[in-house]
């Protein structure tokens, strides 16, 4: 998958895309695409929310691609957008009374795993335990440990203090470490 | 224990995710629709968009075409959260293209559909507005019906209604597209000349 941080090729793209290269852009969409949805996917927990969230990132990255400045890295720019997608989405699906992991689930979950834990459910026990996690301490978790953004550049996406977000990320480090203390055996 | 523990969810959570090429594909498709409709906006001259809203406004006062039966809209595949509309009056098919003053270029376009009484809010998506559905939000009438104008100039064009946000439904007094760049319901409006 490539990564966010291939800065050279992405800022060439970017100005051709920029000039109305379709095709520039496109490549940009098969570059980064992957490294979107999983972020949404693990902010979200469903493929068709994060999805959405991550098409809706791609067409306003499209629209203010002609606001875009060479001296912010491409990759945070993005993921500040998809961030704020995400926001959107999950905002307007709780306005409708969606809920991604319910406490029915998460018992039944609990129950299986104890009887055939397996790589399978060790994934699922993740995903379990991330969407435990307030939206976010979430948020600041993925950008820190699985994105590896650096502190510096999450405070520019998600307009909070170093702080505050060592603070998140920290905290949700200690529900996930209790959380997944609670999975019966992992292989 | 519990920071290996961790240390492996890490390590899960980095696992590349497959993309589905399908979902790439519709972003493209997106994209390229977003990029004709700022293209058609771009090729009208400044004096044609007031010209456009001019139409717009005068729109209830001209004489209009009907293009469909006259039959009240009901949900596509009449699929929840969305419930069946409720009994209502005929309502005329959408879209209702008017006469214009736009120099013969663009036509004032009403759009109408009846989603029943729980839609909240209801917007007009089509490769008009680039498939947005913030781009045009429709208002609702007193008879039940959500209604928008579009000004469109002369051309074939995809559209359909996003109820709620979140549910996508055709014009059932329209013709079918063959297939939404979204894979989702869609149907046809071909403004044409010859209806004037």
């Amino acid at each position: 998958m490539p990564s966010l941080r291939d800065e050279a090729t992405d800022l060439d793209l970017i100005r051709r895309a920029g000039g109305g290269d379709e095709r520039a852009f496109e490549r940009l969409v098969d570059r980064h695409y992957a490294s979107c949805l999983r972020f949404a996917l693990h902010m979200l927990g469903e493929r068709a929310d994060a999805e959405e969230a991550v098409q809706d990132a791609f067409v306003r990255v499209w629209r203010a691609l002609p606001d875009y400045e060479d001296r912010e890295r491409f990759g945070g720019w993005l993921y500040r957008i998809v961030v704020n997608c995400c926001r959107t989405l999950a905002s307007r699906r709780q306005r409708r009374g969606h809920v991604v992991v319910s406490d029915e689930l998460l018992v039944a979950s609990a129950a299986s795993a104890a009887s055939a834990p397996d790589d399978g459910s060790w994934t699922e026990e993740v995903a379990r335990a991330l969407a435990r996690l307030p939206e976010a301490q979430r948020e600041a978790f993925l950008l820190h440990h699985v994105e590896e953004l650096s502190y510096e550049e999450m405070s520019a996406i998600t307009g909070r203090g170093i702080s505050a977000l060592k603070m998140r990320v920290s905290r949700a480090c200690d529900r996930l470490r209790e959380l997944l203390a609670e999975v019966p055996s992992v292989r | 224990m519990s920071d290996e523990r961790l240390r492996r969810a890490i390590a899960e959570l980095r696992r590349p995710v497959e993309a589905s090429p399908d979902a790439v594909r519709r972003v493209k498709a997106v994209v390229r629709a977003e990029r004709m409709r700022r293209r058609r906006r771009a090729r009208r001259s400044p004096w044609l968009l007031p010209a456009a809203a001019a139409a717009v406004a005068v729109l209830a006062a001209l004489v209009t075409i009907t293009i469909g039966p006259e039959r009240t809209p009901s949900l596509a595949g009449g699929t929840p959260p969305i419930a069946a509309p409720a009994p209502a009056p005929a309502v005329r098919g959408t879209p209702v293209i008017g006469g214009d003053r736009a120099r013969g270029a663009v036509r004032a376009v009403a759009f109408a559909v009846a989603p029943g009484p729980d839609a909240e809010r209801v917007s007009l998506v089509g490769d008009f507005n680039g498939w947005d559905p913030s781009a045009t939000p429709m208002r609702r009438g007193a008879d039940g019906r959500w209604t928008a104008s579009v000004p469109l100039a002369l051309g074939s064009y995809t559209y359909a209604f996003v109820v709620n946000d979140t549910t996508w439904i055709a014009d059932p007094n329209a013709p079918r597209a063959p297939r939404s760049e979204f894979g989702s319901a869609g149907s046809v409006l071909v403004v044409d000349s010859l209806r004037f």
